[in-house]
């Protein structure tokens, strides 16, 4: 796992120093984890598509094991974001963000062999921007998650696309970007076994690096 | 159906005045837009109001007369945490010693939408008249510590057990409404604010504690936001 964290970040520092990208961080707390952090960078390949790498840890508040509930252990993710800019004019912005994540979560209150489960978490995000001023923003969208356990037990439909919400407000000084970040919205899976409700709350700080006009409105990592 | 009844009038009359109101419009709009209307909104069911949230979203025609897309919202139980159901377990059968437990209840819809829109006072306030046609599943699930089950067992298998194989059920759905969002931002006019009431008919769902009419004929109020561009 480590190593192809390693190989990952370096083929993407590699392939193009000069484009676009964005660096950034999370820390937040929702309905799964007490706490969660999330590191990401992003980097621009065309006019409209970008790509990206994404890191997040978190310590169980209540997640699922075998679809059975657990209330303490570590969860970490590690995938590709897939960035699309459907539209931009100089008051909004509308992208389509594809990520997928390998899961990782581990508990010792339900016993399965290897003492956890791998997986995989599919987040599709629409996601609309506007500019409210010129250093504020606010971002308005939808989360579709798809989470999928594949061990111990598969379990192809741990939670299912549900209308989750969300939201952010954002302030820009000059390259740096400070957002808080919201999710709300109902969740289902598992014949009903998991999920029933999801909320995040989270607090962003991102930095443009090669960006060429900090008036754009910025790409937003959910 | 006194609901129904007062909508296809007030449609009716909307549809005519709508269509003297885009005699005199310039629509300056060009090429195919996008909507996006997420959204809490509220089910009047026996005895109490389900809480549930949602979007819209789908595309517009070059003259944003006509959107379509799709339509997707839940009753989720947390949010509905003041609602229970009593299930009175019989035949001897007990769960974890009780023999009356306290359910909860949720449900989801999906589907596709078609709404006819116009646009008064100057292009602030929006009105649509959208009709959806799509599935809906619907159940009733233990809470709290009746979700950990006293043999390892899923929840879902003894929930399904506990109410004779159907503890959730689902069919088609169809909504028809009016809606209405106002645009107070003159830099943005992008964003609008706003809701609408919607008469839901359902077709082919059943469950146990359900029966077969338990989202069928009742109003649904929405509000929300509206992104439009």
């Amino acid at each position: 796992m480590r190593v192809l964290v390693i190989v990952l970040i370096l083929f993407f520092v590699k392939i193009n120093v000069e484009a676009q990208s964005t660096f950034g961080l999370s820390l937040g707390t929702s309905r799964t984890d007490n706490h969660t952090e999330s590191i990401w960078y992003q980097k621009s390949i065309s006019d409209k598509f970008s790509v990206g790498l994404q890191f997040r840890n978190g310590d169980i508040k209540y997640r699922f094991i075998n679809a059975r509930a657990v209330q303490s252990g570590s969860v970490q993710h590690a995938g590709l974001v897939l960035g699309y800019k459907i539209k931009e004019t100089e008051k909004f912005r509308f992208d389509f963000n594809l990520s997928g994540t390998y899961r990782r979560v581990n508990s010792d209150e339900v016993e399965v062999e290897g003492d956890g489960t791998n997986g995989f978490e599919i987040d599709g995000n629409l996601l609309l921007g506007f500019k409210v001023s010129n250093n504020v923003f606010f971002h308005a969208g939808t989360l579709l998650r798809y989470v999928t356990q594949t061990s111990a037990d598969a379990i192809t439909d741990e939670q299912l696309p549900s209308p989750i919400l969300t939201n952010a407000f954002s302030y820009q000084a000059n390259q740096n970007l400070f957002s808080l970040k919201t999710y709300f919205g109902p969740a289902n899976g598992a014949g009903g076994d998991t999920l029933k409700f999801y909320w995040q709350v989270s607090v962003g700080f991102q930095r443009a690096i090669n960006s060429s006009d900090s008036n754009d409105i910025p790409f937003l990592n959910f | 159906m006194k609901f129904i009844k007062f909508l296809i009038p007030v449609s009716v009359l909307l549809f005519i005045f709508s269509t003297k109101t885009f005699a005199q419009d310039q629509v300056t709009k060009s090429g195919i837009g996008f909507y996006f209307n997420p959204h809490y909104s509220a089910m009047f069911l026996e005895n109490h109001v389900g809480n549930a949230f949602g979007f819209n979203l789908g595309i517009s025609s070059e003259n944003r007369k006509w959107t379509a897309g799709f339509r997707f919202f839940s009753r989720s139980g947390p949010i509905n945490e003041h609602q229970e159901y009593d299930l009175v377990l019989t035949d001897g059968q007990t769960y974890k010693g009780k023999t009356v437990l306290k359910l909860g209840a949720d449900h989801g819809y999906v589907g596709l939408e078609v709404a006819y829109n116009f646009r008064l006072s100057d292009d602030k306030l929006l009105l649509r008249i959208p009709v959806s046609f799509g599935s809906i599943g619907a159940g009733f699930y233990n809470k709290g510590e009746d979700r950990i089950t006293p043999d390892g067992r899923r929840v879902s298998e003894w929930e399904d057990d506990l109410q004779a194989g159907n503890d959730a059920g689902f069919g088609t759905a169809l909504e028809i409404g009016v809606e209405a969002f106002y645009s107070p931002f003159e830099n943005l006019p992008y964003i609008a604010f706003g809701g609408g009431a919607h008469y839901t008919k359902t077709f082919g769902y059943e469950s146990f504690l359900g029966g077969d009419d338990y989202y069928n004929d009742k109003l649904r109020i929405t509000a929300g936001m509206y992104f439009s561009f």
